[in-house]
């Protein structure tokens, strides 16, 4: 199949025009070996022809700074990569057609068949600018496309010459060289050739990035070494002059062909920016715009979320009464549907967020935003961009962690991944609720101002904000990363976000989530229903036993007995046995093995808690009464010494515990897909354990 | 030349060379040359960057870092 690769500037354009060419048939994944997305899809053209169209990451030059851009040299370097293009699709913005030209010169050196794209015309209209593309298809010898993304303009022309260069499949597209090599530089080439290196411009930059390109062998690599010391080849200096010849030689090609009218005047995008980038009104408008989304995803996504949980559970008790009762149910009903519900739960809070960070970016806005928080977040070894991820985090870490995509700098954005659990998120909410009560009395404070319970709940939110810096400050000490932090940031002109754009972004991200963390999700629920419906024959036997037992002797009616069943059979379970097994463990911090178990399956989600501890005092796990379950877990005495086993201490021991300790398996399951391996989820879930241990063990023994 | 502490905003600068490979590198691939003109339109809060307007409609944020590497002349 022929492979088409689209290419050019960030901001060029290219990726509505991408949207346009293959709409829902894109495909996400990442390039080989990198978490660097790659976006792609087959489409068929209308000569019958199947085609694979691959979206590149806008990259500046040849010369890479950050993995994105290393991406596009590694595979248009080595004719063996998967991705290498047959046909490159390349996208200039026509108005910024004098910085746009020096990625395109170099592509044209590749000798590649090359169509170019001369994209936003209607802005270019807009703006009086007259083209007179002669010039650049003479010099060039290439075939020029006028187009313009937003408004559909010859999108479908780019079908067709596509499909005309799979009629032929012919390569009447080659252009002529554009750079003129200097002695030094046709000395190497000359050499590299020997090694089997033919295209004089490959050889140039696989000798100046011999150093990191993943294709060469270690044998090659010190051939290359071997050539460019013989050659004096100084690629530093080289560099530079390429780039300058580059220019000297395109910059009056596009002057003769791009009429510019005057552009030193105030533009509409300049007046726009004055407020926006303000260090006062602009962090105004950023913090009510936070704010605004903040609250949407929190609380529109309550509507949708509510009513899936509600059906699902419908669905659920339905298929309890309608199926026989077997293991089979039990798994369909206990294990399997709520993971499948507890993934499609998480939708719209996903759709939410990226609606809005879309049309955000979109507009032009995120870039701004990125500008004005870099100072502080650099303090913490985090990015400008940081800040977006950190902030959806208080709504739910899985969206936010999926937001980091965009921090190009992979150490900041392995920090912002590794810290962004640490913020407080909604599903600790409940979690937090039922323990506040049990630390303080509802009553008002500081002259009836506030609400003593509201405070704990602020200073619980603020203690994850902080720890989450403070932890990111002490992470970005340890991880090395030859990536220097550097904020080099192109602020784009603010244009109307394109719908089609902002819609494939929001599918797109449900998609990988599915995709991509919905196995493991699944899984999980699977092995804790196992977990917490099985337990070892005899003690299970014994329970239901003793259960019936209690139930007559109390002369309990029904539910009740049902309810105290459920408890008895939970406590015999293996997650019973595990809660009982852990409990030394968690002694030190106040907590008993009725915590243990709802410490463990609380990992599904950490909501999960208040059902099990109601579920264990006998409350059935649907009880909603958070008072009648603090009541029985005061009343709850040890049986040997007579002291009450949930105290004051243990309540604020393990509100802290809840604060740091990463219990959601939907967090680990994004992580492991946004890092591509298990190493980071674990590093991940072992320091917020222990911060969660140590904190809660010093102050269950300061309190005590 | 410390620019962090010199730059204001609202002036022009001309840029004469640059003191650093890497930003060099990268700023000329994204079309501020040698000798091209750019405005400062402002400076961050909280000792972050410069936002930094070229000709024809370019807009470019960078860190203070990379500010220093820019050897600029004032144009009165």
């Amino acid at each position: 199949m022929l492979k088409i690769a689209l290419i050019g500037n960030p901001n060029s354009g290219k990726t509505t025009i991408f949207n346009h060419l293959t709409g829902l048939r894109q495909k996400v994944a990442n390039f080989p070996g990198v978490t660097v997305e790659k976006k792609s899809a087959n489409i068929k053209l209308a000569n019958g022809n199947e085609v694979q169209i691959i979206d590149f990451p806008g990259t500046y030059s040849m010369y890479p700074t950050s993995s994105d851009e290393k991406v596009v040299v590694q595979t248009f370097c080595d004719a063996s990569d998967e991705n290498y293009p047959d046909l490159i699709i390349y996208i200039a913005d026509i108005t910024q057609l004098h910085r746009h030209f020096l990625l395109f010169t170099q592509i044209i050196d590749l000798g590649l068949p090359v169509i170019l794209v001369l994209n936003m015309m209607d802005v270019a209209e807009k703006e009086g600018i007259k083209c007179e593309l002669e010039a650049i298809r003479l010099n060039f010898n290439v075939e020029i496309i006028e187009s313009s993304g937003r408004e559909l303009r010859n999108v479908e022309q780019i079908k067709k010459s596509i499909e005309q260069f799979s009629n032929n499949n012919s390569s009447n597209l080659h252009n002529k060289p554009f750079y003129n090599y200097s002695i030094s530089e046709a000395k190497l080439i000359d050499r590299m050739r020997d090694i089997g290196y033919n295209n004089p411009y490959q050889s140039i930059l696989i000798a100046h990035h011999a150093h990191w390109l993943p294709f060469l062998t270690p044998d090659k690599k010190e051939k290359i070494a071997n050539i460019v010391q013989e050659t004096g080849f100084n690629d530093l200096r080289l560099q530079v002059s390429e780039t300058m010849y580059r220019y000297d030689k395109f910059l009056p090609i596009v002057k003769k062909s791009i009429l510019n009218k005057n552009s030193d005047k105030l533009t509409r995008s300049d007046k726009v920016d004055n407020f926006v980038t303000h260090p006062f009104w602009g962090i105004l408008l950023f913090v009510s715009i936070m704010f605004f989304m903040f609250q949407a995803v929190f609380s529109w996504a309550s509507f949708p979320m509510d009513f899936i949980e509600g059906t699902s559970n419908d669905i659920i008790n339905w298929l309890k009464t309608s199926l026989p009762s077997s293991w089979f149910t039990s798994l369909l009903v206990e294990g399997l549907l709520p993971g499948l519900s507890g993934i499609i739960v998480f939708i719209p809070q996903i759709a939410i967020l990226f609606f809005f960070l879309a049309i955000l970016e979109e507009l032009g806005y995120m870039s701004r935003a990125v500008f004005l928080f870099d100072g502080i977040m650099q303090k913490f070894g985090l990015n400008g961009r940081s800040i977006i991820s950190l902030v959806s985090a208080g709504a739910c870490a899985i969206p936010a962690i999926l937001s980091t995509r965009t921090i190009t700098n992979q150490k900041e954005r392995l920090l912002t991944i590794l810290v962004t659990p640490l913020i407080s998120c909604s599903a600790r909410i409940p979690v937090y609720a039922m323990l506040v009560a049990f630390v303080i009395e509802p009553k008002r404070v500081f002259g009836g101002l506030f609400q003593a319970q509201g405070l704990v709940f602020a200073a619980l939110f603020l203690l994850g904000i902080i720890s989450s810096l403070l932890m990111s400050m002490i992470f970005s000490k340890i991880i090395k990363s030859e990536e220097s932090s550097s904020m080099i940031l192109e602020l784009p002109t603010y244009k109307y976000p394109s719908v089609k754009n902002v819609l494939l972004t929001v599918y797109e991200k449900v998609k990988s989530f599915i995709k991509g963390a919905g196995k493991i999700i699944i899984f999980i629920s699977i092995i804790l229903w196992i977990l917490s419906s099985y337990g070892p024959t005899e003690s299970m036997d014994k329970a239901v036993i003793e259960a019936k037992e209690i139930s007559i002797a109390k002369n309990l009616n029904q539910i009740e007995s049902n309810d105290l069943l459920a408890s008895k059979k939970l406590e015999a379970s293996y997650a019973g046995h595990l809660g009982k097994f852990i409990e030394p463990a968690i002694k030190p911090l106040g907590f008993n093995w009725k915590i243990g178990i709802a410490l463990i399956t609380s990992f599904a989600a950490r909501e999960v808690f208040v059902g099990t501890m109601a579920t264990i005092y006998s409350l059935g796990s649907s009880s909603e009464d958070t008072n009648s379950l603090k009541e029985k877990m005061l009343l709850d005495k040890d049986t040997t010494t007579g002291k009450p086993l949930f105290s004051f201490a243990s309540a604020v021991s393990l509100l802290l515990f809840y604060v740091f300790a990463l219990q959601c398996m939907s967090t680990l399951a994004v992580v492991k897909k946004e890092t591509n391996g298990w190493k980071w989820p674990i590093v991940q879930f072992v320091f917020m354990g222990f911060l969660a241990y140590m904190s809660s063990f010093i102050v269950y023994n300061i309190l005590q | 030349m410390h620019n962090t502490n010199v730059l204001k905003e609202g002036y022009k600068y001309t840029l004469i060379s640059y003191n650093n490979d890497v930003v060099a590198s990268k700023l000329m691939s994204m079309g501020l040359l040698p000798g091209s003109e750019l405005v400062i339109i402002r400076k961050a809060p909280f000792g972050g960057g410069f936002y930094i307007k070229l000709l024809e409609n370019c807009c470019i944020a960078l860190s203070s870092t990379e500010a220093n590497s820019l050897v600029l002349k004032k144009i009165n």
